[in-house]
């Protein structure tokens, strides 16, 4: 036995846990939220939230310390997203049930339209999670996550360039879909 | 004029994200299914040094708690474990008074599954607690 009461294999494991706890604990809520913006369903989004952690723990030696864990776990998480989204699971079996849910005049997780600034904000995050993933993505890592162009560049793999054409094209693509649903007094300005 | 995406943190906080919640419940269950991983872990960083020799606990001990930064600990009550699993085996040698643990049959195929199922190496042995989340 340690000083600690432990035995070796218990000293082992409870720093090894101690240590995921920590990460969970920092960075459980902003996983949580990234993924929800692929999926868009909560439950969904808990159980990728906890395959992204089970990744980070099992892949920590592929961090390389270029980058700050903080990154390293957004990309993690993104790409994860983006691989549960090509799965066979998710193309043949949820999409197919969302369709179903569509028919019958059901639409999952929109979110009922009411009087004033509520109605304004889900009229404004209906819209942002209705764009095609390439351009919700940046909207939300740029505005949601305060991101800058160049992290956001990281992040994604891509290039600068091509975050700021896919910002641009996000916010055209919003004004529009605004403006049709009449969303008033504000308008969305190129910047 | 205002840009509304400026409030979309406001907004998703105040719909979508309302009862987002990453649950205390899956978080347990996370740590579960990581708490049993580690064990593997353990028992496959032991196993991996017997394959190519037999060791005393104290070399054991030297391999191991070196390469995962362990200031201190013991062994010895694993040993005994997977003596019971009788994936190792140990022989005393009575003329130095030290036990020497060698792969079992069952240990070595435990060794081989554990192979196949891709090992990862331990977070405390890569990350050092003090470094920034």
């Amino acid at each position: 036995m340690s000083e600690s009461g432990l035995t070796l294999s218990e000293q082992f494991i409870s720093t090894e846990l101690d240590w995921l706890e920590e990460v969970i604990n920092q960075h459980g809520q902003m996983v949580q939220r990234i993924t929800y913006t692929y999926v868009k369903d909560h439950a969904t989004a808990e159980d990728l939230t906890q395959e992204i952690f089970l990744k980070v723990y099992r892949k920590i030696d592929s961090f390389h310390f270029d980058s700050s864990f903080k990154t390293w776990i957004y990309r993690i998480a993104i790409n994860h997203c983006k691989d549960y989204l090509k799965s066979w699971h998710y193309r043949h079996v949820l999409v197919n049930e969302y369709k179903v849910m569509h028919t019958q005049g059901s639409v999952a997780n929109s979110v009922s339209l009411q009087a004033g600034e509520t109605a304004q904000n889900e009229q404004l995050v209906n819209a942002v999670l209705a764009l095609p993933i390439r351009y919700r993505e940046v909207i939300f890592l740029f505005y949601y996550e305060d991101l800058s162009i160049k992290m956001i560049a990281k992040i994604t793999k891509s290039k600068e360039g091509t975050i700021k054409a896919r910002l641009n094209r996000a916010r055209k693509i919003l004004r529009k879909q605004l403006e049709q649903e009449g969303y008033h007094e504000r308008s969305i300005e190129q910047s | 004029m205002n840009d509304p995406l400026n409030n979309l943190k406001q907004a998703m906080n105040e719909t979508v994200f309302k009862e987002a919640r990453f649950s205390n419940k899956k978080q347990k269950q996370t740590l579960a299914i990581a708490e049993h991983e580690a064990k593997a872990e353990l028992d496959f960083a032991i196993l991996k040094r017997l394959a190519s020799q037999a060791l005393t606990g104290y070399q054991l001990y030297e391999l191991i708690i070196n390469s995962v930064q362990y200031q201190e600990g013991q062994l010895y009550v694993t040993l005994h474990q997977l003596e019971l699993k009788q994936w190792i085996k140990g022989s005393w040698d009575q003329e130095n008074a030290v036990k020497t643990y060698c792969l079992d049959r069952l240990g070595q195929k435990e060794l081989k599954r554990l192979e196949k199922s891709g090992k990862r190496v331990p977070a405390i042995s890569y990350f050092k607690r003090g470094h920034q989340l």
